[in-house]
């Protein structure tokens, strides 16, 4: 990879070249984690131009582009990977088909799901559905709140026995339906299996989508474009399955400095280990992470990671770094799963700022939002100021809900 | 694995869902590569070739994209971007999503732009004061995609160019694709469809899908004339319409 890279892959031959490092220089992994810098995405959004949107990383000769695809970007611009002839057709066969066939998607089933061809995981499903022959039932448009009513109809019209999409998506369509009067569980009756992305699946979220749509089970996606890299839970939901064929993953320090050790939170490091697409060799993503190599509930022994959520959601108080992920467990013990944004948590002191979606408060917000103080300085050694608030105050960018918001003086 | 060219591989909600008679397309894998033919059809009459780039400011479940690449479409084997040998980047419908297309576009400087009729305004005002051919020197070719079931477009608002203009009209439920030329003049590809006059109307045009007999005929909104009128682009064309404002 390191060879290849250097000779074929302009963005990594100038780093590489700058840094005093040669291909031949790469003996042992030892080498490859001292010597190969790390980069960024924005370090890969520099060098995109018309010439190369990709940015100089892409393992196949230009006359075998086939396709492109774009991350969501949600931490800023999108950025753009080029996929050549043959690498779609390895990905699923070494990757895609092993996550859904974990996650419960059989030939010969009726899938909902909204083509998404502009993300590489839109891309990955859609050839999924193609060649395991399992049928597509797609609603109009895209996956946005103004199309929520078509997703219901198509469901309720339809009756997949598999539904993909995005966690916020599943949380509507409990609601709207409730409030158009079909229950859940119709909407939902036949629906075997979810499978999630996008956004960290909690342990309160999970269970209440599967006591509120009556589906066996909820596999979470995670991953990210940017890095290629990523992975589905099993039924045992302690992590995703990072296939260690594929992607050789590390975990470092928050300043993207030194490793740390197994079961300790860092930020993800990724190299791809197939040619054909985007080549990512030390990638250093935004994901906030935790690996381990014991080998899971079921059976497999590939790594697994486990995904808190991206650094700009992370924040240090009193000296202890939190994620929203972990305000999310908060939350959820006293509220169940609700939609939340936490308002300039590095200005906090002795309590956070977080604001509610009101309707969770219930009767006695005083007295749920006393207890979510109580329960947050136990759990996370700070308390919380809670802010009961219309769902339209929480903001929605890229098709997710910003859980951290800063700057913001109201 | 194998997939029988006869069973569903996508059933898709049309766009007027609640309002429309056929609400969902369904969609076999033989259905999907005679809408690819189509599309690459009408696209290689407007001058399509190997190694274009295409950006698609549209939804992926418009049936016109849904033809475009096998990545962008459960059950399709070969799309347009198979078959023509050019490359595509979709980024969606959303009127919210202009920013990100106008990006791309800078960026990409695609050869072709196929474009919502009605993201026209919201995605040329996110090019900074440029026109579209100043934003991007490559542009050679625009289609404005325009959904039969709402009124037609008397001015899409383009902007001045030297690309060529089209409008790609779609109707839906019978999977009829065709372009409207600046004359008014109608191309659509000879033997993928039965086109006659509405003889009750005598102005609509009547359309279904060769390759798909079960779909049956149906009166488009297209309103248009026999061919024979002088449009003034020297080509005869079978049938004529209002000519549309770029």
């Amino acid at each position: 990879m390191v060879a290849y890279a250097y000779d074929n892959c302009p963005f990594y031959r100038s780093r590489w070249k700058e840094a005093g490092v040669r291909a031949e220089d790469i003996n042992t992994l030892d080498d490859f984690r001292r010597k190969i810098p790390t980069f960024t995405k924005d370090d890969l959004r520099r060098e995109s131009s018309g010439f190369d949107i990709t940015g100089g990383i892409t393992s196949c000769p230009p006359g075998d582009l086939r396709s492109y695809a774009m991350t969501s970007g949600t931490t800023g611009i999108n950025t753009f990977i080029g996929l050549g002839s043959g690498f779609l057709e390895t990905f699923l066969e070494q990757v895609a088909f092993r996550e859904y066939w974990i996650a419960g998607l059989r030939p010969g089933m009726k899938a909902f799901m909204v083509p998404a061809g502009w993300h590489f995981f839109g891309i990955a499903q859609n050839m999924v559905l193609t060649r395991m022959g399992v049928t597509c039932v797609s609603s109009w448009g895209t996956l946005f709140h103004r199309y929520i009513p078509g997703i219901i109809n198509a469901i309720k019209t339809h009756r997949p026995d598999y539904f993909l999409g995005l966690p916020w998506v599943v949380a509507e369509l409990i609601k709207q339906s409730a409030e158009a009067g079909l229950e859940p569980k119709k909407l939902f009756e036949g629906v075997k299996y979810m499978s999630v992305a996008g956004e960290f699946v909690t342990a309160g979220f999970r269970k209440k989508i599967v006591d509120e749509t009556g589906v066996l089970d909820v596999f979470e996606s995670g991953g990210s474009v940017d890095g290629l890299w990523g992975g589905t839970d099993c039924f045992a939901h302690q992590g995703h399955h990072i296939w260690m064929d594929q992607i050789f993953s590390e975990v470092v320090g928050l300043d993207g400095k030194g490793e740390v050790g197994s079961g300790e939170r860092g930020r993800i490091v990724t190299t791809n280990l197939r040619l054909g697409g985007p080549l990512y060799i030390r990638f250093l993503g935004e994901d906030l992470v935790k690996k381990t190599r014991e080998t899971c509930e079921c059976g497999r022994t590939h790594e697994r990671v486990e995904l808190y959520d991206r650094l700009v959601n992370s924040f240090k108080v009193g000296g202890k770094m939190l994620t929203s992920h972990d305000v999310a467990a908060v939350i959820e013990e006293a509220c169940g799963y609700t939609v939340f944004v936490i308002v300039n948590p590095d200005a906090a002191t002795d309590r956070l700022r977080v604001r509610i979606d009101k309707e969770k408060g219930g009767p006695n917000r005083e007295s749920v939002a006393a207890e979510l103080d109580r329960l947050s300085r136990r759990r996370l050694g700070v308390g919380m100021e809670i802010e009961w608030v219309d769902l339209s105050r929480i903001p929605f960018v890229n098709r997710k809900f910003v859980q951290v918001t800063r700057d913001d003086g109201r | 694995m194998t997939e029988s060219e006869d069973s569903p591989a996508l059933i898709v909600q049309t766009e007027q869902w609640e309002e429309g008679d056929s609400p969902y397309l369904s969609l076999t894998s033989r259905d999907l590569s005679n809408l690819a033919d189509v599309m690459a059809d009408l696209l290689a009459s407007v001058g399509v070739k190997a190694k274009d780039r295409v950006l698609i400011y549209d939804f992926n479940t418009s049936i016109s994209t849904l033809a475009m690449s096998r990545v962008f479409t459960p059950g399709l084997s070969e799309g347009v971007c198979e078959r023509l040998e050019c490359i595509a980047i979709c980024t969606d419908g959303l009127s919210e999503l202009a920013a990100r297309s106008a990006y791309t576009f800078g960026l990409w400087q695609p050869e072709v732009l196929l474009i919502r009729s009605e993201l026209a305004s919201p995605f040329l005002a996110k090019l900074q004061g440029r026109s579209l051919q100043e934003a991007d020197p490559n542009l050679r070719t625009v289609v404005a995609i325009h959904n039969d079931v709402v009124a037609w477009p008397r001015q899409i608002g383009l902007g001045p160019g030297r690309f060529e203009k089209r409008i790609l009209c779609r109707v839906d439920p019978a999977l009829f694709m065709c372009l409207v030329k600046p004359c008014g003049g109608i191309y659509y590809p000879r033997g993928r469809y039965r086109v006659d006059l509405d003889p009750e109307s005598g102005t609509r045009l009547r359309v279904a899908p060769a390759f798909s007999p079960g779909r049956g005929t149906l009166v488009s909104n297209l309103e248009a004339t026999a061919g024979g009128k002088d449009c003034g682009c020297g080509e005869g064309h079978e049938f004529v319409t209002e000519a549309p404002g770029f």
